[in-house]
């Protein structure tokens, strides 16, 4: 394991002291890494605006013909609105749930199979480990769009059936990371010692030998995320992803994407608050990596 | 042309309405067969340059008529083509896209085709025609003259080998031209022999039925499937010169033409998946000419004075189709609240912005036949609303509706009809569905969805949707009434016997409301405004043949 | 080392021998070509088409004869490919491969600059800027990156092709757009290892003699950047071909995955069962030359298992 940044600044150096319960949660806040705070507030603001649409604006699926392709900043439509006359914003809002609801179910998913998947291998070895992990192989050599397109041939585009999809193809790197950590962990004395004292394979496995790599899938899980959304927008440009009633922000983007040139607010506001969400995404996992001192890329191997 | 006029009207048996049932149940055509867009998958989208875009070209107004010219004395310069997939099959007896069609139509040519209004059938391998009075021979007077791109002659002979190769066993097509006995004994004369009436060979033959070399077909037509998938040699204007695989197809001028020789030295098409990505390319100048372009882009197409937007009437229909045998469409009331529900005015103004026509026939304007219907539904929710609780449904009516995912705006066309009809007391879910899935489905005999919606192509100027029952079967739509005006239209010379059947089978289907029609869309091509004599064809089948581009040398 | 490869190459003929077997199950569950491509046609038709293309046989016998045909190089006969399924591809790959090999490239040449700036002036504002302004690039989705370049450099610069794939201009966009995700994981990866070795001790020993920290960089810091670079990329080529499919519609590159993309829609299965073959093997050859770069950089993997 290599640490990420040569220089590692001690996170209590320099705190004013504060005798408030406010003061010292601003200051813990202000310790943690910039990228952290970041992507956290960006988080926080795409709630807010959830919560504001759950509560406040119009129902995103209303339709209004008369009101198709509004401009942006017209009455009623702040960003405007796309070809049946739905309200972006309205549309934008409740995506967010819908967007955050898969991906932590994605995210939650693949990362119980990999984890089972990767302590089994590392732990067990020899044969065991090689099937796994041509196991791993084999799930990554078939194109997952052959495997979206068969499946929605059978199983339809709910969103469980779009959960567990993702997940099928999702859960490989948390096998691999826990693999890595486990392999690198077992040859240490004080496991063979608790072996040796008789404690379970299963107490072993689970107390033992995951925990230290509980902070590698925390920042894996964020990661993730954004490559969980970035797959659900990809997937309704196949067809395959959320359909109405249920809001999406793929599914806006998609619709909208043919008429780019003449109504571009059905595409650049939907497809601005996916990149947010993909930033925060990334810099929440980046900030989780320098708070933690580790780097994935080079664990994952 | 050599019609027969009145024809007596003619008892149908028992055997003919069999059978015209089965024709019906088993064959057909859709629209989405010849209209299929592969709208290219995965998708890219972009805000940044397009806010660019839509700020930089703020429309500078005028269509830009440049100076018309004459066509040049020799075929000159290049014309490129955008295709929105890849090609499919280049076998006459095959292909269905627009693309595909638009190459075929370059290098192949039928015995008929449409004259410069498509309002009748004009000679175009074949100089003259007879039909009989009972519609049973066709006696075709061949063309002098004519040679293929190979050197080959063009002579009885190679017509019938060519319906040989059509009405093989795996040709899906076949049945456009029943089962003839074909007689070419003399080289400059084809003779068709029906044992019944087959009024629509004429129609049917500017379908499906491209003429290739009998070089190609050698001795064993039937089976030259392989041969003709490689090689492409006809009599049309453009010669086949080589394909790129997924990339391009060129084609070149043939000085060997009977006819008009084309005044464009090469045909380039290319295939760019992506929607907006052909829109982009002609906009850049890397193409010239794209076809079928949405309602939007026309729009804004329009207002850039080097390009121009050909727009005309197409011989396709719009339609909604529930399911007739199966909960809740089994009620005529239900199916009559369906009618009642949508107002059609509203999407073709805001969705397609009024790139359609409104009709209530079951067949475009145009089409021989055309009959406006007695009954008619206009836009009422109250009265949907009071027939649904006729019919007994007190609460909501669940519907599954689907859609083909290459219809032309499919997706939004799906949910503004889901939104009218759960304005009346449906509750409809629609899925855009893959062309396979979609199919697939419509064919069970208890389909998941009791609802479709669905372009149809009545692409051979005749109501053969009508004759083959094709829309009938999808709508498991049984009237013993119908079936048997079917039948005998089936059977009918052409003439007024044979529109008084169709117009009454009209009324029947109208009052029954086996399946209602939307709208007929208009067919929409964009090209560089340089480019002359160029029209957009009701029917699928492009022609470039006389079109050229002012100021080239 | 012998046995270990000879091991892993039997390993990886499973891997592809179970990719066919699980296309070939995806495949039939997904359809056939030729209700994908005609509706209502005779049945009389549809029954003499699905016996020329093999698909009236029981399931197990298809395969039977699918995987016996595919250890020939016969993928099954191909409705929209009358010269074969693996010659289809194998015109198509080379468009694939120029791309993906040329976004690595690009994108590797890019986040080395990058990384080796940032590890000469680390801790400095632009040191920041520059990271951060990677990690902001990280998440823009390829399809919006796709689109904007073809507006912006083709549609109203005018500079470039906004398609196709006739010539090195015409990759231009089509690359960036494809190596733009890429760039910022990478160069976070690069300086992470250089400032590894600026800790080292032998470096405290270079700073002592004077070399300047931009020549302890150039020098020995790159040299030790390369093997994770290449494990990296080598992980990285799966999410690549999964990407090259966005691009390569969007730009119009006739590339296997342009022709993923339509074969699938069309039901194709030779052709799409072949494209599957041709990714799992290079992708088991891929992964054994990650795996040997591995074993030979971290001792501690080696004797684990």
């Amino acid at each position: 394991m290599s640490v990420g940044d040569l220089v590692v600044e001690p996170p209590r150096a320099g705190l004013p002291v504060r005798a408030s319960r406010l003061g010292r949660a601003w200051a813990r806040w202000s310790a943690l890494p910039g990228s952290l705070r970041l992507g956290l507030a960006i988080y926080a603001c795409a709630l807010a605006l959830a919560l504001v649409g759950a509560v406040a604006l119009a129902d995103p699926n209303a339709q209004d013909l008369n009101q198709a392709f509004a401009k942006p900043f017209s009455s009623g439509h702040p960003l405007g609105a796309d070809a049946l006359g739905h309200d972006v914003l309205s549309w934008i809002a409740h995506s967010v749930v819908t967007s955050l609801t898969i991906g932590v179910a994605v995210v939650a998913l693949s990362a119980v199979v990999g984890i089972v998947v990767g302590l089994v291998a590392g732990y067990a070895g020899g044969y065991v480990d090689a099937s796994l992990m041509r196991l791993v192989d084999l799930q990554l050599a078939v194109p997952p769009l052959l495997l979206f397109i068969a499946a929605s041939a059978t199983v339809g585009h709910s969103m469980v059936a779009l959960i567990l999809l993702i997940s099928v193809v999702s859960w490989v790197p948390y096998a691999r990371v826990v693999r890595t950590q486990v392999l690198v962990e077992r040859t240490r004395a004080s496991i063979s010692a608790a072996r040796l004292a008789g404690v379970s394979r299963l107490r072993l496995l689970l107390v033992h030998l995951l925990p230290p790599a509980a902070t590698l899938i925390l920042v894996l899980g964020s990661l993730q995320l954004g490559f969980v959304l970035l797959w659900e927008a990809g997937l309704s440009f196949v067809g395959l992803g959320i359909a109405p009633p249920t809001p999406s922000l793929g599914f806006m983007i998609a619709q909208g994407r043919a008429s780019l040139q003449e109504a571009w607010w059905v595409v650049v506001f939907p497809g601005t608050m996916l990149a947010l969400l993909l930033l925060a995404a990334n810099v929440v996992g980046d900030g989780l990596q320098e708070l933690f001192g580790i780097d994935v890329e080079v664990v994952e191997r | 042309m050599a019609y027969s006029s009145e024809a007596d009207d003619l008892r149908p048996s028992e055997a003919a309405v069999e059978r015209a049932r089965r024709a019906a149940t088993s064959a057909g055509l859709t629209r989405q067969a010849f209209l299929r867009r592969s709208a290219g998958s995965v998708l890219g989208v972009t805000s940044l340059a397009a806010f660019l875009t839509a700020c930089g070209s703020a429309g500078t107004a005028g269509t830009g008529s440049a100076a018309v010219g004459s066509p040049p004395a020799h075929p000159t310069g290049t014309l490129r083509i955008a295709l929105p997939g890849a090609v499919d099959s280049l076998d006459p007896t095959i292909a269905e896209s627009v693309g595909d069609l638009a190459i075929i139509t370059s290098i192949f040519e039928s015995l008929v085709t449409f004259d410069a209004g498509y309002r009748a059938l004009a000679p175009s391998l074949a100089t003259r025609w007879h039909v009989s009075d009972d519609a049973r021979e066709w006696v075709f007077t061949l063309r002098d003259g004519v040679r293929f791109h190979d050197g080959a002659t063009f002579d009885a002979s190679a017509v019938r080998k060519n319906f040989e190769y059509v009405l093989r066993p795996s040709d899906p097509y076949g049945f456009l031209f029943g089962t003839p006995v074909i007689d070419d004994s003399d080289p400059s004369v084809v003779r068709f022999t029906y044992k019944t009436p087959f009024p629509d060979l004429g129609h049917n033959l500017t379908l499906a039925s491209g003429i290739s070399s009998p070089k190609v077909l050698g001795s064993h037509p039937a089976k030259a499937d392989k041969q003709v998938a490689r090689q492409h040699v006809g009599t049309g204007p453009f010669r086949f010169v080589s394909e790129r695989a997924g990339q391009s197809v060129t084609l070149a001028a043939f000085d060997g033409h009977w006819g008009e020789k084309p005044h464009i030295e090469t045909l380039v098409f290319n295939v760019i998946p992506e929607e907006s990505a052909r829109v982009s390319a002609l906009q850049a100048g890397d193409v010239d000419l794209v076809l079928q372009v949405a309602p939007l882009a026309a729009r804004s197409l329009r207002s850039d004075p080097r390009l121009a937007v050909h727009e005309s009437p197409s011989w396709s229909t719009a339609c909604l189709m529930p399911v007739c045998d199966m909960k809740p469409f089994d009620d005529p009331r239900v199916r009559q609240a369906m009618a009642y529900a949508i107002d059609r005015k509203t999407i073709v103004e805001k969705l397609l912005l009024g790139t359609a026509a409104l009709d209530d026939s079951m067949f475009p304007p145009g089409i021989q036949g055309y009959h406006v219907p007695a009954t008619a539904y206009a836009h009422d929710p109250q009265k949907a609303r009071q027939l649904l609780k006729d019919a007994g449904y007190g609460g909501t009516v669940p519907v599954r509706m689907s859609v083909r995912s290459d219809a032309v705006l499919a997706s939004e066309i799906s949910q503004a009809l889901v939104a009218q009809l759960n304005a009346v007391g449906f509750a409809t879910t629609s899925e855009v569905l893959d062309p396979a899935v979609f199919e697939a489905d419509k064919s069970l005999p208890r389909p998941k969805y009791q609802l479709h919606w669905n372009e149809w192509g009545w692409v051979t100027g005749g109501p053969f949707h009508l004759t083959l029952g094709a829309l009938a079967a999808q709508c498991h739509y049984r009237n013993p009434r119908y079936d048997a005006l079917v039948a005998r239209v089936v059977v009918t010379p052409d003439g007024r016997a044979r529109e008084r059947l169709i117009a009454d089978a009209i009324d029947v289907w109208a009052n029954d409301v086996a399946w209602i029609t939307l709208w007929v869309p208009k067919r929409l091509d964009a090209s560089i405004a340089t480019l002359q004599h160029y029209q957009a064809p009701p029917n699928v089948f492009t022609k470039l043949g006389t079109s050229y581009i002012s100021g080239s040398a | 080392m012998k046995r270990y490869i000879a091991t892993r190459l039997g390993q990886g003929l499973l891997v592809v021998f179970g990719a066919i077997t699980i296309s070939f199950v995806l495949a039939s569950m997904a359809g056939n070509p030729i209700d994908a491509r005609y509706a209502n046609i005779s049945p009389a038709a549809r029954a003499q088409l699905l016996h020329q293309y093999g698909y009236d046989k029981p399931l197990l016998e298809r395969y039977v004869s699918y995987v016996g045909g595919v250890a020939h190089g016969d993928f099954g006969p191909s409705i929209g490919s009358p010269t074969g399924a693996l010659t289809r591809v194998a015109e198509a790959l080379p468009y694939t491969l120029i791309l993906v090999f040329a976004a690595m490239a690009t994108a590797s040449l890019i986040a080395l600059a990058s990384a080796t700036f940032g590890a000469i002036r680390r801790g400095s504002r632009i040191d920041a800027w520059v990271r951060n302004g990677f990690v902001a690039l990280q998440g823009i989705p390829e399809f919006f990156a796709g689109l904007v370049l073809v507006l912006l450099f083709a549609v109203v610069l005018g500079w470039l092709p906004s398609f196709g794939a006739t010539g090195p201009a015409s990759y231009v966009l089509p690359v960036i757009a494809l190596s733009l995700p890429l760039v910022a994981t990478l160069t976070r990866l690069l300086r992470s290892q250089l400032l590894d070795v600026l800790g080292a001790d032998f470096v405290v020993a270079l700073r002592a003699k004077g070399l300047s920290e931009r020549d302890i960089v150039l020098r020995h810091g790159l040299r030790n950047a390369g093997p994770p670079l290449i494990t990296y990329l080598a992980l990285q080529l799966g999410w690549l071909l999964g990407g090259t499919i966005i691009v390569e519609v969007v730009f119009g590159i006739p590339g296997i995955g342009s022709l993923v993309v339509s074969a699938t829609r069309a039901r194709d299965m030779a052709v799409v069962q072949a494209i599957v073959v041709v990714v799992a093997v290079g992708y088991v050859l891929f992964n054994l030359f990650a795996d040997l770069a591995v074993r030979a950089v971290d001792p501690r993997v080696r004797s684990a298992t």
